[in-house]
């Protein structure tokens, strides 16, 4: 078997064998941290003025670049949503939505560390709120959390249900049968 | 068919479907890339031509167009300007405006200071409407008629009770400009200004430099760009405001 495919590259890896249990964690997690972006995305996707107005309230981003985020964010989180749920290039999608995560988590500690009272604006375009109104914890033990199936699925993206299969899945592989080799 | 030619064409056939598997991967890759980039790249383009490209500018904007004048061509040659950043949906400031106002009104009008209203609109998406956008292009078309400092006035006084209640379009529209002498022919340049949206533009301007300057709440007092904390307005008598006012300078 081996030899049929000698000279001809693999573009991607294949993912290691999961085992049974993994395969369905891994489809709990895809669909946690997919459902998440995209309802989050498609609150904020209508309002994209105020999505821009609550990046500029974590005072992390030159002005400028506060309205292509702004703007972009809430697209981007509706896309990996959907690619996570549909399980396509679930490990690429499964990384940047991790990465996403990382972002928010530093953001939020450093809206924290500077005393800022805001409302993350994660699920709708975010305020600021009073000082004892903020639930920053709160905010990005959920994020991490998101980090955790976020890293699960990227580690072991094969799952269930996922367009991946179709997508990376091999053409008509031939076996060597008995009855040719006999 | 011999075992070696056998070998072949599978090698070929294998080969084959790699290619075709590889071309599937990298075209759906391609698509799904290019169509979020596409889209992200039209609705920027689409928010950048929203944003206050054919607005009109009130008569009585600095030139910065970041504020309106209250009180232009009153105050003294080198007097403190003092900025008064508040969102008309926000109840804190009608309170400051009731304790206030007035105090601040009569300075504009001594000319003891360059008085300065920079409208903010942040609240519509705390509250989730549009009536903090609408009441600051109301007021700014009532700047075309004379009657910035009377509608702005006019609106806090009539602010809804519960927070977070809209200001009713009948209300901005057609009642205040009445209440505070826009009437006839005005009243109608008013309504024009107001239905098109107008200033739509250089209101969103005067709220993205306010944030840009560090305002992020209101009422916001700042002397020559100073800002006074609220809680030392708080303990001050109003008709001590113009004191207050003078150690900022």
């Amino acid at each position: 078997m081996r030899g049929y495919n000698e000279g001809v590259s693999e573009p991607t890896p294949v993912p290691q064998r999961s085992s049974g249990w993994q395969r369905w964690l891994s489809l709990v997690a895809r669909l946690i941290l997919g459902v998440t972006l995209l309802v989050a995305g498609a609150l904020k996707v209508g309002q994209l003025d105020a999505s821009v107005r609550s990046v500029r309230l974590y005072q992390l981003l030159p002005w400028e670049a506060t309205a292509l985020v702004g703007t972009a964010l809430p697209i981007i989180e509706l896309a990996l949503g959907l690619m996570l749920i549909t399980g396509t290039f679930t490990r690429v999608s499964a990384i940047l939505g991790s990465l996403l995560m990382v972002a928010f988590i530093i953001a939020i500690a450093s809206v924290w560390a500077r005393g800022i009272s805001i409302d993350c604006g994660c699920f709708s375009p975010g305020g600021e709120v009073a000082a004892d109104q903020t639930q920053y914890p709160q905010e990005i033990a959920r994020d991490l959390g998101l980090l955790l199936a976020g890293a699960w699925v990227a580690w072991r993206p094969e799952a269930p249900f996922a367009v991946d299969s179709w997508l990376f899945g091999r053409e008509t592989p031939i076996e060597p049968t008995d009855e040719e080799s006999g | 068919m011999t075992q070696s030619s056998r070998e072949r064409m599978r090698a070929q056939e294998s080969a084959r479907a790699a290619q075709q598997r590889m071309r599937r991967i990298v075209g759906v890759g391609a698509a799904i890339l290019a169509a979020v980039l596409v889209t992200v790249l039209v609705v920027v383009a689409v928010q950048a031509s929203n944003s206050g490209g054919n607005s009109v500018t009130p008569p009585n904007a600095t030139a910065g167009r970041n504020a309106i004048i209250v009180n232009p061509g009153v105050a003294k040659p080198g007097t403190v300007v003092v900025d008064l950043f508040f969102d008309y949906q926000c109840p804190i400031c009608k309170q400051f405006e009731s304790v206030f106002g007035s105090a601040l009104d009569a300075l504009a009008s001594a000319g003891d200071i360059q008085l300065q209203y920079r409208a903010m609109t942040f609240m519509d998406n705390n509250l989730g409407n549009d009536s903090s956008m609408k009441t600051a292009i109301a007021a700014s078309c009532a700047d075309f008629e004379g009657k910035y400092s009377a509608y702005h006035n006019a609106l806090f006084a009539n602010q809804p009770t519960k927070e977070g209640e809209p200001y009713s379009t009948e209300l901005v529209r057609n009642l205040l400009p009445q209440e505070v002498g826009i009437t006839g022919a005005a009243l109608t340049r008013f309504q024009t200004c107001f239905d098109q949206k107008a200033t739509k533009g250089f209101v969103q301007g005067v709220d993205e430099q306010a944030t840009k300057d560090g305002v992020t709440g209101t009422p916001t007092l700042h002397v020559n760009g100073r800002k006074i904390e609220l809680d030392v307005l708080a303990k001050t008598n109003p008709a001590d405001l113009g004191k207050l006012i003078d150690q900022y300078r």
